[in-house]
């Protein structure tokens, strides 16, 4: 299984995962990932289908 | 099994001594190392009527390690931070000179150089060795026609545990490589030399009290520090062995230019100066038929004038060390 993080450290090369920069979201084995989110080098992001989301406020059509 | 190439080391900077740091920690991409715990044992003199020698007992503890790299651009500064304590940074967009002189005072009343975490991540082997309240103690830079410049920086401690690996990650770039160096000896350029050396030893040993531990209770200076300089020179004329002779104390500049280039116009540099550079042996002998080549040594000497022994200059995209 693998999570996608935002990769927070500066450049860096990954073993056999890649080379990530600051501000990429990367997907990394679980294990990998989880000891990077702990070393403050990465941070997991909320999955999309669980992002709470607010309903648009209706709004009133008026006069072109 | 497990394999070399796929161990990790690391290295991270103490806040204070005796508390490990698990973060922030600089990965190294080495050749090799050698960081192990000693144990000596203390055999009980004692005679008790038997030939055979007599009880052991669990005597000092100690971590002692060599660390070999190429140098790599920003691992070079974590190295240099370790030997001389913090540099002295000049920011210009996303370029940065990071400027390291040798200590002039000790860390704190227990460590003389900042204290260091060492990670070892052994590959598949199971658990990962930490040592921490490391110091380094002595570092050597060498560069030779045809290869990379190469480290070496020997580390003494003494305390260790046994935790998960961590997650390693490795700088981008590219180490630097020996034809973009060039040597110049009071402020002119000489082509003659073939290859460099130099080592600055801040001699450094363990003090252990009676604290109720194995391990030291700090890690001090036992002598004072030397800077030693050398190398091979082609002997095309006499004019070094001049300065030889002389006794001269001049200044040496070796300047590097990595492959990195940064930020137009600026590449990746390193800069080595010893204020004042003085020859101990320079023996121009024929030792054989080829063509002459002396190896030299000689010695860094304190200049009053610039206040250091020695200082190193790295530029490179690492905001701060």
């Amino acid at each position: 299984m693998t999570k996608q993080v935002e990769w927070l450290s500066p450049e860096r090369v990954i073993p056999s995962c890649g080379v990530a920069t600051t501000g990429q979201l990367i997907s990394l084995p679980d294990d990998l990932a989880d000891k990077f989110i702990a070393q403050g080098e990465a941070r997991l992001l909320p999955l999309a289908h669980t992002a709470t989301t607010r309903p648009k406020a209706e709004t009133k059509g008026g006069d072109v | 099994m497990s394999y070399g190439m796929k161990t990790n080391v690391g290295i991270s900077f103490q806040n204070s001594y005796g508390t490990a740091l698990t973060n922030s920690i600089y990965w190294v991409p080495f050749l090799s190392e050698g960081f192990a715990v000693s144990k000596e044992p203390i055999v009980s003199e004692g005679m008790t009527g038997v030939f055979d020698e007599g009880a052991t007992y669990e005597g000092i503890n100690a971590v002692e390690g060599t660390l070999e790299v190429e140098a790599h651009p920003i691992v070079l500064g974590a190295m240099l931070k370790a030997l001389m304590g913090s540099p002295s940074t000049v920011t210009s967009g996303a370029y940065y000179t990071h400027t390291f002189k040798p200590r002039t005072a000790d860390f704190d009343d227990y460590s003389a150089q900042i204290p260091v975490t060492i990670s070892k991540a052994l590959g598949d082997a199971g658990s990962a060795h930490r040592f921490y309240d490391m110091n380094a103690s002595k570092m050597s830079l060498s560069v030779a026609n045809g290869e990379l410049l190469e480290a070496s920086m020997d580390f003494m401690g003494g305390k260790y545990l046994q935790i998960v690996a961590p997650a390693a990650s490795y700088p981008a770039g590219k180490s630097f490589t020996w034809d973009v160096a060039s040597v110049s000896l009071a402020g002119a350029a000489n082509a003659d030399i073939s290859d460099f050396n130099m080592e600055l030893d801040e001699s450094l040993e363990n003090k252990y009290t009676l604290n109720a531990a194995k391990t030291p209770s700090r890690t001090k200076r036992s002598g004072r520090r030397t800077l030693a300089v050398g190398g091979t020179l082609i002997f095309d004329n006499q004019t070094e062995y001049q300065q030889f002779l002389s006794q001269s104390e001049r200044n040496l500049t070796v300047h590097m230019v990595g492959q990195t280039n940064v930020q137009s116009g600026y590449n990746e540099l390193l800069t080595i100066t010893v204020p004042l550079f003085r020859y101990v042996e320079f023996k121009p002998v024929a030792g054989g038929a080829e063509k002459l080549e002396v190896g030299f040594s000689g010695k860094g000497i304190y200049s009053t004038t610039s206040a250091t022994i020695l200082q190193i200059t790295l530029a490179n995209t690492q905001a701060a060390y």
